[in-house]
């Protein structure tokens, strides 16, 4: 399935600089936050946890430096793997935006997508969500909570996307290509992880992810991934596209 | 044609195959999954208009600045303030900044504990309890303490004035990141606060400070400085840190101080330096100390050459927050080692701060003191104020002080690990629930004083530490003065602004902007908005006046054949192992994923498990002189054998109400020493 896009639309990406980041999860915390997860169930563990982005550890004995990987719904620009499993088009993309996002309302739970999906990067709602205390007075009115038995990713903050487009609207502008930032990329502490437009050559993101030492995970499978990575050592580039492939983390739910 | 029975098999069949091939089943599919979704299940979200807060986070001394998203006045999330002075960044723990006012663990009245079991009490009774009690130690000769964790705020001070009004009051503290800096400070010819100019440093020696992952310091400066900042992490375990860092030293557990002054020593004979610091070097050579180190000493003497060669170089203590202080014999001998690599007062090194101007007070006459340096069984009366600096402290060493039958206050908002512990429970506001200090960062190079501004109402039960301390003041009928928190935060923002130096920095929505204050009251009210004050750099001293001395018997210590079983290596981020409980969704960090170790997972060496005959994933007792703990043990191949890695924090049990915390983790395990540290010791393991 090739993505749709709209004249003057905008593709956005993110680059992840794996040098710089120091697995302090800040990003994975920040996206919970942002985008109404709840807590842990108590019988939840690393693969029946949801996690729209999770940090992975990797370590080569020949360097003394561990990398951290973090890995999230790298956004396939063609051949959308979940897309073409969907029996119920739960999963969407924004023809002006290139964002791959997911319909939790149209979703019955087959969980189709993430068998389909290799990076391992969508969760299964196994148990209601629960937000322990007062907590649930501290949700994001801008993103809908979600029900048990509905699978869930993410989304690149669509809804910072959509703010952005009413502020514009407001200011008299139109352009499909507004600039925005999603959570993980604002609360990173490294500056780790660069967002932008990627159909823009002119943005950083579109530089960065052009430049010497970036690539994507699974390059071979084709995905059109809009998740780039960067590194100078070699060894965390083929660690990264190993820790994508891994099926001991989170396969199915 | 006959119509046959056999037809109607064939029509039946090729419905019920038409039917799966056409939208029926999807459509029931959809619709009972739909039906069965249980929205009704779900929280609504608040409605109503969005706004932005400025404030500051003061669950650590890093003291990052946010920016709240607040909707119909309510926090819902924080994110990093870019641009903020002194480095711009927030860990994940202060994004969760605006969940603790409704944490579940959240007190909502004062409470006396019968056996452990919770009885609502007023508060004047709790004020009564409290002041007859400290007119039983007077009585009894015995000493009343407030532990303070965050000195130097105008709480510390409304502390001390009551301390000083009675004829036996002890003001304690803890020793924190900044202890290398303390000892440090006190080796110039006018002790004063130091800082590290961490923008020019060439080299950083971790002595076991979790520096790379966000828990020493204000975490964004260092980050930011890390391009072109070499980082070698002394440490007993390939920790966050040392994974991170350029070079990890793995050094035997509580060897720390040992590698130390060899360092020093090594570096003192590379720089040709003289008396008086090398005749207090000349027992450490790096080959003699190098067996009871755990290091070559060749690798030492080559580290040396590097921090000689690739200066400006500076050394820092302080420990892993769940590990607790390295000892003040360590700190010294760090103090040593910065000494001999005369990263004293240049570019690059360590750098004197004026202390934060504080308003006159009243307080002369209370004893103040480490934790450790109390005496045993001195104390009736303990009080534990609210301000957490992030780091663990095991309830035995609060315990050795206590004189029997002692009342032990935790003035805290919530119902967490030391909060369990304490006979009488008083709430004081969460974060963002009243005004609160934030002073400089150990690391930072230059004064600064900001505030995290009140952006939620508090309970009405809640008090905060001055209000509390007039209060008992008023019933003992000791003389204090009677100004309430914001009155004292007005007048220190008076201080600063009278003393003329200095510049006050507005919060804008991205950026800091410099601005003309020409008032007290500007003051006052430009820090309430999130602003800041920020002081100019000061001379720094001239070093090496005094040569820090190590206690008689540090080195014998240091040099002591281990005992049996494994050595323990707590270990915690920052926030985590500390009195104040974590938000629920940091599970996404401890149980969702594998990016840090629960407390109930213990680590050892793939050939220390042999020798044990333990299995990975197997199920395990670990016990210690201190107590045990049921953990399941894993095989870790980049720890060093003989050791036992065991988080910590944060307690799972802390977050269900009524669980008795202190269950799992390496604090029931701690064993504290004289000089107020537990990373001596010794565990067993055993299949459980």
């Amino acid at each position: 399935m090739e993505t749709p896009t709209i004249e003057g639309g905008a593709r956005y990406g993110m680059v992840i600089d794996l040098d710089r980041c120091n697995g302090c999860g800040a990003c994975a915390v920040a996206c919970a936050v942002e985008n109404n997860v709840p807590p842990a169930a108590a019988k939840a563990n690393d693969r029946t946890g949801i996690t729209w982005m999770r940090v992975h550890r990797v370590e080569n004995a020949g360097d003394p430096r561990a990398a951290f990987v973090p890995l999230l719904c790298q956004q396939c620009g063609t051949k959308t793997p979940c897309a073409s499993v969907c029996p119920q088009n739960a999963v969407e993309t924004d023809p002006a935006s290139g964002i791959v996002a997911q319909v939790p309302v149209r979703c019955l739970g087959c969980r189709y997508c993430m068998a389909a999906c290799p990076y391992h990067a969508r969760s299964f709602n196994w148990w209601d969500p629960e937000w322990p205390g007062e907590l649930a007075q501290a949700l994001n009115p801008e993103v809908s909570t979600r029900t048990r038995g509905v699978v869930e990713k993410c989304t690149f903050c669509s809804h910072r996307l959509q703010e952005a487009r009413q502020r514009q609207a407001a200011e008299g502008e139109k352009k499909a290509a507004v600039e925005y930032t999603p959570a993980c990329a604002e609360a990173c502490p490294a500056g780790a992880i660069a967002f932008g437009n990627l159909a823009d050559p002119q943005s950083e993101v579109a530089r960065l992810a052009s430049a010497p030492g970036s690539f994507r995970l699974l390059e071979a499978l084709h995905t059109g991934a809009k998740v780039y990575y960067r590194s100078e050592r070699d060894w965390v580039r083929r660690a990264a596209d190993g820790r994508a492939a891994a099926t001991d983390g989170r396969t199915h739910g | 044609m006959p119509f046959t029975r056999r037809d109607i098999l064939f029509g039946l069949g090729g419905s019920a195959a038409g039917l799966a091939l056409s939208p029926l089943p999807w459509k029931l599919l959809d619709d009972v999954s739909i039906w069965t979704q249980r929205r009704h299940a779900l929280p609504l979200p608040p409605r109503g208009s969005v706004s932005f807060r400025a404030t500051h986070c003061t669950l650590c001394p890093g003291g990052c600045a946010l920016r709240v998203r607040c909707v119909a006045e309510r926090p819902l999330a924080a994110m990093p303030a870019a641009g903020q002075p002194g480095g711009a960044g927030a860990c994940a723990l202060g994004l969760t900044l605006p969940h603790l006012p409704l944490h579940p663990l959240r007190l909502a009245g004062p409470q006396r504990r019968n056996g452990g079991r919770p009885e609502p009490v007023t508060l004047e009774t709790a004020v009564e309890q409290i002041a007859a009690a400290t007119r039983g130690a007077e009585k009894d000769g015995r000493s009343v303490m407030v532990l303070d964790r965050r000195p130097g705020r105008v709480v510390s001070t409304a502390w001390l004035e009551l301390l000083s009004a009675l004829p036996n009051g002890v003001y304690a503290t803890l020793p924190g990141e900044d202890a290398t800096f303390a000892a440090l400070g006190g080796a110039l010819e006018q002790p004063a606060p130091l800082g590290v100019d961490l923008e020019q440093t060439g080299t950083l020696v971790s002595f076991g400070a979790p520096v790379l992952e966000g828990g020493w310091g204000r975490p964004g400066r260092v980050l930011a400085a890390r391009s072109r900042l070499r980082v070698v992490q002394v440490d007993a375990w390939r920790s966050p840190s040392a994974a991170l860092a350029d070079e990890w030293l793995s050094v035997a557990p509580g060897a720390h101080g040992l590698v130390a002054i060899a360092l020093a020593h090594a570096v003192a004979r590379e720089r040709g330096l003289g008396d008086p610091l090398r005749q207090a070097l000349a027992p450490f050579a790096p080959e003699r100390v190098a067996s009871a180190a755990g290091v070559d000493a060749s690798r030492m003497d080559a580290l040396a050459r590097s921090l000689v060669a690739r200066g400006p170089a500076v050394a820092i203590g302080g420990g892993d927050p769940g590990a607790g202080p390295l000892g003040n014999d360590v700190e010294q001998a760090i103090a040593l080692l910065d000494l001999a690599l005369g990263s004293v007062g240049v570019p690059g090194g360590f750098v004197a701060r004026r202390p934060v101007p504080e308003a006159p007070s009243m307080a002369q006459g209370a004893t103040l003191a480490a934790l450790h340096e109390v005496p045993t069984a001195s104390v009736a009366v303990a009080l534990v104020d609210a301000a957490d600096d992030g780091r663990a402290l095991p309830w035995p060493a609060l315990e050795r002080v206590l004189a029997p039958g002692a009342l032990v206050v935790s003035l805290s908002p919530f119902d967490g690990v030391l909060a369990r512990r304490a006979a009488l429970v008083v709430p004081a506001p969460a974060p963002l629930e009243a005004p609160e200090e934030v002073l400089p960062s150990a690391d930072a190079a230059v004064a600064s004083w900001a505030m995290a501004p009140a952006l939620v109402p508090a309970p009405q039960a809640a008090i905060d530490g001055v209000a509390l301390a007039a209060r008992l003041a008023s019933a003992l009928g000791a003389s204090v003065p009677q100004a309430t928190l914001e009155e004292r935060l007005k007048q220190r923002a008076a201080a600063i602004h009278g003393a003329g130096r200095g510049r006050f920095l507005a919060r804008g929505e991205r950026d800091w902007t410099e601005t003309a204050v020409d008032s007290a009251d500007a003051a006052y009210e430009l820090v309430a908005q999130g602003g800041t004050w920020v002081d100019d750099p000061a001379p720094t001293p001239k070093a090496g006046a005094r040569v820090p001395q190590l206690s008689k018997d540090a080195v014998a210590r240091w040099t002591a054949p281990s005992a049996d079983g494994l050595a323990l290596v707590p270990f915690a981020v920052r926030g985590t192992a500390g009195s104040t409980p974590v938000s629920p969704l940091l599970t996404k960090l401890y149980q969702e994923s594998d990016l840090r170790p629960p407390t109930a997972v213990v680590a050892v060496s793939p050939a220390t498990a042999r020798a044990l005959r333990i299995g990975d994933h197997r199920r395990v007792r670990v016990t210690s002189g201190a107590g045990s703990v049921i953990a399941e043990l894993r095989h870790d191949p980049s720890l060093p054998d003989g050791r036992l890695a065991l988080a910590a924090g944060p307690d799972p049990a802390a977050l269900q109400p009524g669980a008795m915390p202190g269950t799992t983790g390496a604090l029931p395990l701690a064993v504290t020493e004289e000089d107020g540290t537990w990373r001596a010791t010794r565990v067993r393991v055993e299949e459980a």
